[in-house]
């Protein structure tokens, strides 16, 4: 059975749900509201594509689409800081498997992660868990 | 002859909704299309599975002639120019 959970934390959101795209359009779509109701400095547009590419990731290819598997994912803003923590239930990727493009070669795949730092997202992982981290410098809107 | 198709998305292009948009150009290609325009008017994001869309399409096309991107906003171009596709496909 499918599943979609999200709770409000003390500085951001938690959410796990099922290996779905679905489910990752509405948690992109939550976040967004989120860094809206607090005011945060951070383009929309940027958020959203970050947030897609990380979480289509972990249901692509960490979890291989097995709605039985879960997403997990944690989004908050502490000390001028937004961070994104995702972790799939797959089988996790050596340090060297880590996707990404080759510049300059046309091919459709492989581009998630070289948008992400595009973005000016830091980009960790702790590939034996299974966990990405995504963080950004993010203050209030000064109006 | 050439054969210009426009296709106009009024969705955005993610992973939950890329199938649709390749299932159209793949159906312009078999009748004959081999220059697509695609209108970005009413599309707000796009991410790397809509990308790859794009560029499967620009692949197939491109000896007659690159595919082509229209009413694109700042932020997409910015997002091609990442991903320096850009530099493939005709920004307009």
């Amino acid at each position: 059975m499918l599943m979609y959970n999200v709770n409000r934390t003390k500085n951001g959101l938690r959410f796990e749900f099922s290996s779905n795209y679905v489910y990752v359009d509405k948690t992109v779509e939550s976040c967004i509201n989120f860094v809206r109701e607090r005011s945060l400095d951070i383009s929309e547009f940027d958020l959203s594509i970050a947030l897609h590419e990380v979480l289509s990731n972990a249901v692509r290819h960490g979890n291989k689409e097995d709605p039985t598997k879960n997403v997990l994912c944690n989004l908050f803003w502490e000390k001028d800081m937004l961070q994104i923590e995702v972790r799939d239930e797959g089988q996790g990727l050596s340090s060297g498997d880590a996707m990404k493009r080759k510049s300059g070669v046309l091919e459709p795949h492989g581009m998630g992660m070289s948008i992400i730092e595009g973005l000016d997202f830091e980009c960790q992982y702790v590939c034996e868990k299974n966990i990405v981290l995504l963080k950004k410098k993010v203050k209030v809107h000064s109006n | 002859m050439s054969q210009t198709i426009t296709v106009q998305p009024d969705y955005n292009i993610t992973v939950s909704s890329s199938d649709v948009l390749k299932d159209e150009l793949l159906r312009h290609i078999r009748e004959g299309a081999d220059h697509i325009v695609v209108d970005f008017s009413q599309v707000k994001i796009i991410d790397s599975t809509g990308l790859s869309v794009l560029i499967s399409t620009h692949n197939t096309i491109k000896d007659k002639h690159p595919l082509e991107l229209v009413n694109v906003s700042d932020d997409i171009k910015k997002l091609l120019a990442i991903t320096r596709l850009d530099k493939h496909f005709q920004v307009n």
